[in-house]
């Protein structure tokens, strides 16, 4: 009986029902394809923050101290090879050897490091690509690296400050050097010369001695096993998290494998993103509330007026024999109706949204499609329930005795 | 054994009031009539009487409880088991055929039962339109399928709103008729309100309402 | 050493929060019931069966024992789930499940004895897996830590939700029936029955692999049968044609339905079958009420049948969604040798080797199931690996977007570096890749299943 009464509603008022369905499909469209891509952003943009970069650095032990009395130290270039030998040397992605050196004559300062090396390494067929170019993918050269003896790269703020181009020259160590590129960063490069590390080392006189390195690895979730203090585990523990890939066990194998060395991981790129995703999400979960909220809205104000040209047989139904239930029975299934209806179309609509956007942003769709079901028949029915609350509660106020009295 | 008990009942409106003190009692199995002219509070009453109002002062018992302090929803239950209206509007839900709007009474009560709702239509000579609209019937039938639904669930009170209201006399005859032969079958006890003098052939008991007051209240022989 | 060890302590809130739940399902029943002794029985049972499961502390912890004991915690649903289908048929169709035995049975002696196996079905399985699985940890910590930080868990949760929910339910003593308290329990088992720490938290996956693996044996079963030994006809194209079916997506589907579809014509024929009125009952009004109320009754006993489809579908997303978003594990798919190799075409209905996703599959060799799959590196060429390391249990690999993930130990593995050992890499198989199909000879991938079994639990790391 309550099927048949919801039924003739929906045939007797099809102009009604489709309004609430179209609004309904929106809302849960836009909704579900936002949270659902709140879910992707987390992976896609992790993963694209963590490909990015390196998030181990190593660099001499003692170093703060012994510059104080004077005397630098130095890593090795031999034992960068080494990197490649640990336990975990299929999970190094890349490493960056640095030198920094004082320009003596101009006092500016002179970088020596690697944009795109191949190395052999032992006990491996095919060479190993690192550097720059690898590790740290935003770096931009207008020009080229240099590929001579007498090129040089150039910083871009340095440039602009020395008022030198492409094609310039410029007088380092005594040489003359030609300027192949403008080098921008975003971090101290782009205020000092880059030249291969070889070529720095040989001009300094460091030969061999670098100051430090950028090692990106694939590494293990932290948890909190890999929080403990390895000093303080049993051997068996000691044992697994050795043979864990978390970045602190790879970092202390680097460690290990280069001598002087301190190894440590960058944790601020990984807290950064935290934050950039945490204040994105809330922006998206906002969005998304806005939308479930004028959805409802839209619901609501239709289905009053719905209810309003049903008035007389809401008072009849109470005068014979309906009780609040009954009343409220009706309409929420009238709502759940509209909800499922409108979850539907809305779960197909925001397939494409999230297509589209997957497109536009990230250049794949994105992958995360099952939840979008759920997702949408959540956020519809939450729609269609939230809209229905205030006709419902004006149903329930609705007293037979005023409406139904005489002419 | 008395069904109805009304005690100096008042209800106030904002304008005025509608009634103004009425004392009643009812026995079972009576046919009440009340009669007044327009704007005597009849109506009120009955809405009372019957739990779809609430009064400004005094007590109503119906089968013994004081149905003021019912909740919603009891009065509800209590409605639907005890009480079937019929109104002068032939109220009926216009996208329903005659049977379902039968089975709606069912339905509210407890299950719906096609084929007692299809009997009862039969029995006030509707087996020829059982899935006729509203709006397909005549009035008279239309007023017909509101007794059927009124009496469908066993109610120990009939109360009717001007149910003639709207009939021609042929009609009303008919319509009356059937009521009575009804009461005799299943002694219900009927209150029925109107202004029509004819009506009031059919009561046992006719009241006579004015500004909110009964004025005059007779027993009728035969 | 911090005293806090939050796996531990989790497992203990699960298992006591699961036990006091249970616990006042089942006073609910009693409670309806009203048979003072049998109460008294189950707070007998509820004490002492906990007690026993810690017997379980005496065996050694070995693969073994490990996995028995989640065999018998996926068993033992069934069994629970089994009979609350069973009393709920009998319920519905309004007869006693055992007929005229009934008062042969239905007695002191046998009443206690079936509280017995069901309380034991339901505590032993699940308690012992978890302990066990604590134990293991406190092995690799050399302290008695986690057992402590999992009793405390366990007592807080067991006492605090028995005290906190002793009165509400008392209100459910008229929705439980015997059928429904059986259900609860097989619904708790489901929810919360894995007993392996964070990595298993439900059950749910491993009714799936059961079905899974039930199915395929039958198939298999029939197929050897009626083929002679040395498969003519059954080429391997068609055992891979048929390993569709072993597909995880159908299993899903077909899981989900065989826990569901029972429940739901149940209930809907307990529902909907007719109603008897009583003579006395003459207006049909009152007929009609009398229905009604008989009806009503009956929805309120549905409700927690509801409840547990509307839990089952639920998590069931939810599981799949995880499986979905996070990482990409396909169940193995069964092959068979030929002349002691196994032949995998490259390209065949419903699957492409080159398309980027790891592709699993299981080889019968000598009554081991031997896991190895097959993958395209970045630079586009196959690779064959053991689904396992030389250094982890050989719990696999799945994958995630880029990389492959070590389930054991979580470690991403670089694909571009798969074919090389060492590390957490899979161990690399020596296979003929040809323009149509990728061949691996049975030896090399029993030899190197086999060193991983003997080899994976002695790492020779030193400080
Ligand atoms: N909702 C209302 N608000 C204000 N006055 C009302 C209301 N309903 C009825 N009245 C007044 O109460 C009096 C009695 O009305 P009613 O009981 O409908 O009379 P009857 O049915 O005898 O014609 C009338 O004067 C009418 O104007
Ligand atoms: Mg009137």
């Amino acid at each position: 009986m309550l099927l048949r009464i919801v039924r003739s509603s929906f045939v007797n008022q099809k102009k009604a029902m489709a309004v609430m369905i179209v609004a309904v499909a929106v809302g849960t469209a836009i909704a579900s394809s936002l949270i659902s891509l709140s879910l992707d952003i987390t992976s896609k943009v992790s993963k694209e923050l963590r490909a990015f970069g390196a998030n181990i650095k190593v660099e001499p032990r003692l170093q703060g101290i012994a510059e104080v009395a004077g005397q630098r130290r130095y890593l090795r270039s031999e034992d960068l090879l080494k990197i490649k030998t640990i336990f975990w040397r299929h999970n190094i992605l890349g490493f960056v050897p640095f030198l920094y050196t004082i320009e003596p004559s101009t006092g500016h300062t002179v970088i020596g490091t690697w944009y795109r090396k191949s190395i052999k390494v032992p006990g491996e067929r095919e060479p190993f690509v690192t550097g720059a170019s690898e590790v740290m993918p935003w770096w931009q050269i207008k020009g080229r690296w240099p590929e001579s003896e007498n090129e040089v790269l150039l910083g871009r703020e340095l440039s602009s400050r020395l008022n030198l181009r492409r094609g310039d020259r410029v007088e380092l160590f005594g040489r003359d050097f030609r300027v192949s590129g403008i080098l921008s960063t975003g971090s101290k490069e782009d205020d000092a010369f880059v030249l291969p590390l070889e070529v720095l080392q040989k001009l300094s006189g460091l030969n061999g001695k670098i100051s430090e390195v950028y090692v990106s690895a694939l590494t293990t979730p932290m948890d909190d096993f890999a929080y403990k203090d390895p000093e303080k585990m049993s051997p068996r523990e000691y044992e697994k998290w050795y043979c864990t890939g978390y970045v602190t066990s790879i970092a202390k194998q680097i460690e290990e494998v280069m001598r002087g060395s301190r190894a440590r991981p960058i944790w601020p790129v990984a807290e950064t993103e935290g934050k950039v995703l945490k204040r994105l999400g809330l922006l998206i979960y906002l969005l998304s509330a806005v939308s479930v909220i004028s959805a409802a809205l839209g619901v609501s104000t239709t289905m009053i007026m719905s209810l309003l040209r049903r008035t007389r047989q809401v008072a009849l139904m109470k005068a014979i024999g309906a009780d609040r239930l009954n009343t409220v029975l009706i309409f929420l299934t009238e709502a759940l109706i509209v909800g499922f209806l409108g979850g539907l179309t809305g779960y197909l609509l925001s397939l494409l949204i999230s297509k589209y956007i997957g497109v536009e942003v990230f250049g794949t769709p994105l992958r995360q499609r099952a939840i979008l079901f759920p997702l949408s028949l959540g956020a519809s029915v939450l729609i269609a329930v939230l809209g229905a609350y205030l006709p419902i509660r004006k149903a329930l106020a609705i007293r037979p005795a005023l409406i139904l009295k005489g002419e | 054994m008395s069904i109805i008990e009304v005690q100096s009942l008042r209800k106030d409106y904002s304008t005025a009031a509608a009634l103004r003190g009425v004392d009643l009692v009812i026995e079972k199995g009576q046919w009440v009539s009340i009669i007044g002219p327009s704007g005597s509070g009849k109506t009120t009453l009955l809405n009372i009487i019957g739990g779809l109002d609430h009064p400004t002062d005094g007590k109503v018992f119906v089968k013994g409880t004081d149905i003021n302090a019912l909740s919603e929803d009891e009065l509800s239950v209590f409605r639907r088991e005890n009480i079937g209206f019929v109104f002068q509007q032939s109220h009926l839900i216009p996208y329903l055929d005659a049977t379902e709007n039968v089975m709606l009474a069912q339905y509210f009560h407890s299950l719906p039962d096609r084929k007692e709702a299809e009997e009862a239509l039969k029995r006030v000579g509707l087996g020829h339109r059982l899935t006729h609209r509203p709006s397909q019937l005549s009035g008279g039938e239309q007023q017909r399928v509101c007794i059927a639904r009124a009496l469908i669930n066993n109610p120990s009170i009939l109360l009717a709103d001007e149910p003639t209201g709207n009939l021609d006399r042929t009609n009303t005859r008919n319509v009356l008729e059937l009521l009575r032969r009804l009461h005799q079958e299943e002694h219900f006890t009927v209150v029925m309100v109107t202004h029509d003098p004819y009506v009031t052939e059919w009561a046992e008991r006719v009241i006579k309402m004015e500004d909110g007051r009964i004025i005059t209240d007779e027993s009728v022989s035969g | 050493m911090s005293l806090f060890q939050a796996e531990p302590f989790l497992i203990g809130l699960k298992e006591g929060a699961k036990l006091s739940i249970a616990f006042l399902v089942v006073r609910a029943y009693l409670l309806g019931l009203k048979r003072e002794w049998l109460l008294w029985f189950s707070r007998l049972l509820v004490v002492v069966l906990p007690i026993l499961s810690g017997l379980c502390l005496f065996l050694p912890v070995t693969p073994k024992t490990q996995s028995y004991i989640s065999l018998s915690v996926g068993y033992s649903f069934g069994l629970l789930y089994l009979l609350s289908l069973g009393f709920l048929y009998s319920e519905a169709r309004g007869e006693d499940l055992f007929g005229v035995l009934s008062p042969l049975i239905v007695n002191r002696v046998t009443l206690s004895a079936f509280m017995v196996i069901a309380g034991a079905l339901f505590v032993l399985p699940d308690l012992s897996g978890s302990l066990l699985y604590v134990k293991t940890q406190a092995e690799l910590k050399e302290s008695l830590g986690p057992f402590l930080n999992m009793l405390g868990a366990f007592g807080v949760s067991a006492f605090s939700l028995y005290f906190l929910l002793k009165n509400r339910s008392e209100r459910l003593v008229s929705l439980v029936g015997l059928p429904q308290c059986l259900l609860v329990l097989a619904l708790i088992k489901l929810i919360g029955g894995g007993t392996r720490g964070f990595t298993e938290l439900s059950l749910i996956p491993s009714v799936q692999k059961g079905l899974m693996k039930l199915i395929h044996d039958i198939v298999h079963q029939t197929f050897v049968t009626l083929m002679v030994p040395d498969h003519p006809i059954l080429k391997t194209t068609t055992w891979n044609f048929i390993g569709i079916l072993f597909g995880e997506r159908v299993s899903l589907w077909l899981s989900l339905f065989v826990l569901f579809v029972p429940l739901f014509a149940f209930v809907m024929s307990y529902l909907n079958s007719p109603v008897e009125v009583p003579e006395g009952i003459e207006l049909p009004a009152q007929r009609r009420k009398y229905k009604r109320q008989i009806k009503n009754k009956r929805l309120l006993r549905a409700v927690p049948v509801f409840l547990f489809m509307a839990l089952i579908v639920i998590n069931w997303f939810a599981q799949r969604n995880e499986e979905i978003t996070r990482l990409y594990n396909p169940e193995p798919k069964p092959v068979v040798a030929e002349d002691n190799k196994v032949v995998i075409p490259i390209s065949s209905p419903g699957e492409d080797l080159r398309d980027g996703a790891v592709h699993k599959f299981t080889v019968d060799v000598k009554g081991e199931d031997i896991r190895f799959f097959i993958i395209k590196r970045d630079d586009g060429s196959l690779v064959a690996c053991l689904d396992a390391c030389e250094v982890c249990p050989p719990e696999g690999y799945a994958q995630g977007e880029g990389y492959l993930v070590c389930l054991y130990c979580r470690t991403p593995i670089n694909i571009q570096s798969l074919g090389k050992s060492g590390g957490c890499n899979p161990i690399p198989l020596k296979a003929l890749i040809t323009d149509r199909d990728v061949q691996i000879a049975l030896g090399e991938l029993y030899r190197k299943w086999e060193f991983v079994k003997t080899k994976h639990s002695k790492s020779t790391i030193k400080r």
